[in-house]
């Protein structure tokens, strides 16, 4: 019986640890993604505005020298643009949607962003573009200072927060 | 008597200590609040059965029923 006890009560204790882990974890990983997704933007500035590269070489590129973390989703695109005959690449964007939320666990503003720079992107000169990359930096620049301190408050909060509500619910049934 | 009771609620009034401080340090002050108000309800819920009995005890022992 006591056996049965403890071995329920570790199990409880390992769960509720885990999903504060968990949960903890997400926040470092949107700064993460958020400043990778920098660097490959960064990337493909440089290939549109001083390689002249054509779009979807643009972003294969981007895929092969940015973080792996983001950069697939690069090559997914492309792919989807050339595979999927889109008119618009804003079209392509959206169908990653669903990774951006789950794999590299973004916010809606940040997925807006991110589109943002979708709709304008191959629409015009380079002038208008090199213009539309550093607002959409900037903007990236500010979402990555707001997820640092969201991370600084929420991280630590939840990993212990997951530690002591498995706690309490040991105590509370034994 | 019941000893093991006693630590129960002593246990559980450390947690809540505990998280009322994690909870305050991180900013959410009406959450800590909240807890700290759970907590007293668990431990209210834990010893109303005894206060109970001894409610019925007096009664008995003055006779008032």
């Amino acid at each position: 019986m006591i056996l049965i006890k403890l071995i329920f009560s570790f199990l409880i204790f390992t769960t509720c640890t885990a999903i504060g882990y968990f949960h903890g974890q997400k926040f470092d990983s949107r700064l993460q993604s958020l400043i990778y997704l920098e660097q490959c933007i960064k990337i493909l500035e440089t290939e549109i505005i001083y390689g002249l590269t054509p779009l979807p070489e643009a972003l294969t590129n981007v895929s092969l020298k940015g973080k792996s973390k983001v950069a697939y989703l690069f090559e997914e695109i492309s792919k989807d643009l050339i595979s999927m005959k889109r008119d618009h690449i804003f079209h392509s964007f959206q169908s990653i949607e669903t990774e951006l939320y789950e794999n590299l666990h973004l916010e809606k503003e940040d997925v807006e962003v991110f589109w943002g720079l979708g709709k304008v992107l191959g629409t015009s000169d380079t002038i208008d573009q090199q213009k539309n990359f550093k607002l959409t930096l900037k903007q990236i620049e500010g979402l990555i200072s707001e997820a640092k301190s969201e991370k600084n408050k929420n991280e630590k909060l939840y990993r212990s927060l997951g530690v002591i509500t498995g706690v309490g619910i040991i105590i509370l049934l034994i | 008597m019941d000893i093991d009771l006693i630590f129960k609620i002593a246990g559980l009034g450390m947690l809540t200590a505990v998280l009322h401080t994690v909870l305050n340090k991180s900013g959410k002050e009406e959450y800590a609040q909240l807890t700290t108000l759970v907590g007293v309800v668990i431990a209210l819920g834990m010893v109303i059965n005894l206060i109970s009995k001894l409610f019925d005890n007096v009664k008995a022992l003055f006779r008032l029923y």
